[in-house]
């Protein structure tokens, strides 16, 4: 059956504009197959065919990259390297979103059959048969095609942390378990890295093709932290002047001029939720007092590593609470499921892997995968009673692998 | 032929199977697994407290009672970690720590039964002498550690952290109860045994940072300054247990920031000053309700990344190759001499077993001991202690 329709695609391709072959495609896909069925016993599940694929892409072993391979080989982009690094993506996404509708569909507690799960599950495998069903990128059309699937596949996939986040707490609703349990916690710290390496090389392919002067795809080549710390402290001081009338102020202490290679997004948003928080324990901490001491930001130059060093002077977290900083939990207000859709984290990010990811109290956690992503770490230190220090450490050589699970 | 066969069998044996020099084995085997089935009986500080506030005959004689109840069953736990040993770890250094252990605990398991003033009188000079005997036996233990690393590498990998681990959290343990017993007959103001009622970590921090200065500054004629902020309130806690730790750890912040700040030439005794000062350490003293916190941040450039992994471990010293070779010629540098005697614990720097050790002391009454190195920058450790004075002891079986 597949290796018709692999034959009718390549037919249409021949004859046809690019325009017109982009809808032709996406109408074959819906009309192709639904990847699901009701089976004899009354059950919604796959197709046996496309979960042998599925099995059989998910078995290969996924190549990792590091970012100092991403920046050496999308530096000056000719179509030539567009088609070589499409075809290696053409390889590799397929079998990350299988490894994904394996995970999704065997899930403790009975997760898997949430309605909000099942939704993200649907959408996993409607794109890995996407995927599969596009054949080989063999030259400069078919690469441009390629990059509008993936982008297609991306904005597809936009909402997925609130669909988890609310399947999970249909889950508390259903059963009583919750994030704090460890296979939950497990399961989202594995899905979540996963889910932003593919959308980094998904936005990292699509950016090589609108080159920005100093950037290779969102890799900016002369990452300067100290920037990136300001972007992302001028918009949390905002944040906290609408909500407060007030705001500490933010300093820039250490190697304000050290600039590397980096992913500017991933930066910015463990900036900005790290700084949020150090501004919220502060004016919260001192709200009886006129005068806010200030947040610092230290940031060091190693050999191989940079820190940078966040401290606020705002009460620190209690020892009791330290262990569930890192659990998703959805803030201390239960926000009810059908409300989770509408909630929005405010990070203003504008660049062009922006995700729109909800501020649910994802912050810490979903901070840290983005800094293990390329081999870095996040720490949290407190003193109960003054303040809490946050340390971030990059590899700034970028010679780390992705983190892949 | 007979000591041919005793000489093979000794050294195809497991060392659990062998003769001890000192014949123990067959009389006492028995003894130490009936005493290693119990488990040790944890106290608090405040239980600890209490119960010697008010110190009489009768009280000191309940105390000794619970020593010699007590002192053996700890002690044989240990008896039966080292026998599980391999055979070629167990020889010197540990060996000599197995006959120690295996005396104290005959010598305290012996001893009769406490009845009266004049036995409890006995008994603490037994602890005392006890006490004495064993104070040695980090060094024993850091040498030992370092003979069967040698060995192993030839043969598997060698991972005997957690024993470490559990020989020194144990001994903390022992010596806590031996020498409060000890220390209950004497009265100190504020003192309960060795416990301070009313420990200032402040002060500990002026008397460890004067101590440190001192060496620091007979080793390279320079002060790194020091910044403390921030103050909490006493606590009850065992002012040496502070002292270690605190002491450990400005010796390592003094040393990166000298370090890092002066010029190397070929000898120690020419380092020359850097133009500009030294950057000071600096301390933040704060409490929440039920903990204190130390936060001792430097700038000594923070610590190399090949290091970093090794340093809670035992016997990786952070002491610098160039050092380390010096020390090795010079048969241990000033500083370490010196440094050395200030702690019953014997030398410790060089050996790496200070800050592994500090962590111990600090989490065995529910506190813990934390490390961020800041790469090219400098250090942050934080100890955290408990002020309630309500956590048991972290005693490990």
């Amino acid at each position: 059956m597949l290796k018709y329709q692999r034959f009718q695609c390549l037919r249409s391709h021949i004859s046809s504009n690019w325009r017109n072959l982009t809808n032709t495609l996406f109408k074959a896909s819906v009309t192709i197959g639904k990847p699901r069925y009701v089976d004899a016993q009354g059950n919604d599940t796959l197709q046996p065919a496309t979960l042998e694929q599925v099995k059989a892409f998910a078995s290969r072993k996924p190549s990792p990259v590091t970012l100092k391979r991403l920046f050496e080989f999308g530096s000056n982009p000719s179509p030539k390297k567009l088609l070589t690094a499409a075809q290696l993506l053409h390889r590799e996404l397929p079998c990350r979103l299988a490894r994904r509708v394996i995970q999704l569909a065997s899930l403790p507690y009975g997760l898997s059959d949430m309605p909000s799960v099942k939704i993200v599950k649907e959408m996993y495998e409607r794109s890995f048969l996407d995927m599969t069903q596009f054949p080989k990128p063999m030259d400069e059309e078919e690469e441009l095609l390629f990059t509008e699937l993936i982008r297609k596949i991306r904005q597809r996939h936009d909402n997925v942390v609130k669909l988890i986040a609310k399947g999970i707490l249909e889950l508390k609703r259903h059963c009583g378990k919750g994030t704090e349990d460890i296979s939950i916690h497990d399961f989202l710290d594995r899905f979540y890295m996963s889910r932003i390496g593919i959308r980094f090389l998904i936005s990292q392919h699509i950016a090589m093709h609108e080159p920005r002067e100093g950037y290779v795809g969102v890799i900016n080549a002369r990452c300067r932290p100290a920037d990136v710390a300001e972007d992302a402290a001028n918009v949390a001081k905002s944040i906290a002047y609408r909500h407060y009338g007030d705001s500490p102020d933010i300093q820039l202490l250490g190697n304000i001029s050290l600039s590397f290679p980096y992913i500017e997004g991933h930066l910015h948003h463990m900036f900005f939720e790290l700084l949020k928080n150090s501004l919220r324990a502060t004016i919260e901490y001192h709200r009886d007092s006129d005068v806010f001491p200030p947040v610092k930001i230290i940031i060091a130059d190693g050999q191989e590593d940079v820190t940078v060093k966040i401290s606020d002077e705002g009460g620190g977290i209690p020892r009791s609470a330290m262990n569930r900083i890192w659990t998703y939990m959805f803030t201390t207000v239960d926000i009810p499921p059908e409300r989770v859709l509408e909630a929005t984290d405010g990070s203003g990010y504008k660049g062009p892997d922006t995700d729109p990811i909800a501020g649910l109290g994802y912050g810490l956690p979903l901070s840290r995968l983005y800094a293990r992503y390329f081999g870095g770490e996040l720490s949290v230190m407190s003193m109960e009673g003054y303040g809490t220090d946050a340390y971030l450490h990059i590899c700034k050589l970028g010679d780390k692998e992705e983190s892949l699970v | 032929m007979r000591w041919q066969r005793l000489l093979l069998w000794r050294f195809s044996r497991p060392f659990s199977q062998q003769a001890s020099t000192t014949d123990y084995l067959t009389v006492h085997d028995n003894a130490v697994a009936r005493y290693a089935k119990k488990e040790p009986r944890k106290n608090t500080i405040n239980q600890l407290i209490q119960f010697g506030k008010h110190i009489n005959e009768q009280k000191l004689i309940q105390s000794a009672r619970f020593v010699h109840q007590e002192l053996p069953v700890r002690l044989a736990h240990r008896i039966i970690d080292l026998r599980s040993l391999p055979y070629y770890v167990v020889c010197g250094p540990i060996k000599r720590i197995y006959d120690v252990y295996v005396e104290a605990f005959e010598s305290v398991r012996n001893f009769r039964k406490i009845q009266d003033s004049a036995d409890e009188k006995e008994f603490t000079v037994l602890l005392k002498h006890l006490v004495d005997e064993s104070a040695n036996v980090v060094e024993l233990l850091a040498h030992g550690l370092r003979l069967a690393l040698l060995k192993a590498s030839e043969r598997e990998h060698l991972d005997l952290d957690s024993f470490v681990d559990q020989m020194l959290m144990s001994r903390i343990g022992r010596r806590m109860i031996a020498e409060q017993h000890v220390m209950l007959h004497e009265s100190r103001p504020g003192f309960v045994g060795v416990i301070n009622t009313n420990c200032s970590p402040r002060e500990c921090l002026d008397i460890a940072y004067q101590e440190c200065s001192r060496i620091c500054f007979r080793q390279y004629g320079v002060t790194v300054p020091v910044q403390i902020r921030g103050s909490v309130s006493t606590i009850p806690y065992i002012p040496y247990h502070l002292h270690y730790i605190l002491l450990e750890l400005l010796k390592n912040a003094m040393r990166a920031v000298v370090e890092k700040h002066f010029f190397r030439s070929r000898t120690q005794k020419d380092l020359l000053l850097s133009k500009d000062s030294l950057p000071c350490i600096e301390v933040l003293l704060t409490q929440g309700p039920k903990q204190v916190t130390i936060r001792i941040s430097d700038q000594g450039g923070g610590i190399p990344l090949d290091i970093l992994p090794n340093v809670f471990r035992y016997g990786f010293s952070t002491v610098n190759r160039l050092r380390e070779e010096q020390q090795q010629q010079e048969g241990g540098g000033e500083w370490d001499l010196l440094v050395q005697r200030q702690s019953v614990d014997g030398p410790m720097a060089g050996l790496g077993f200070g800050l592994p050790l500090s962590k111990l002391y600090a989490q065995y009454f529910g506190g813990s001991l934390q490390l961020v190195s800041m790469d090219g920058y400098g250090t942050d450790v934080y100890v955290h202690l408990d002020r309630t004075g309500d956590v048991l002891e972290g005693v490990e079986i």
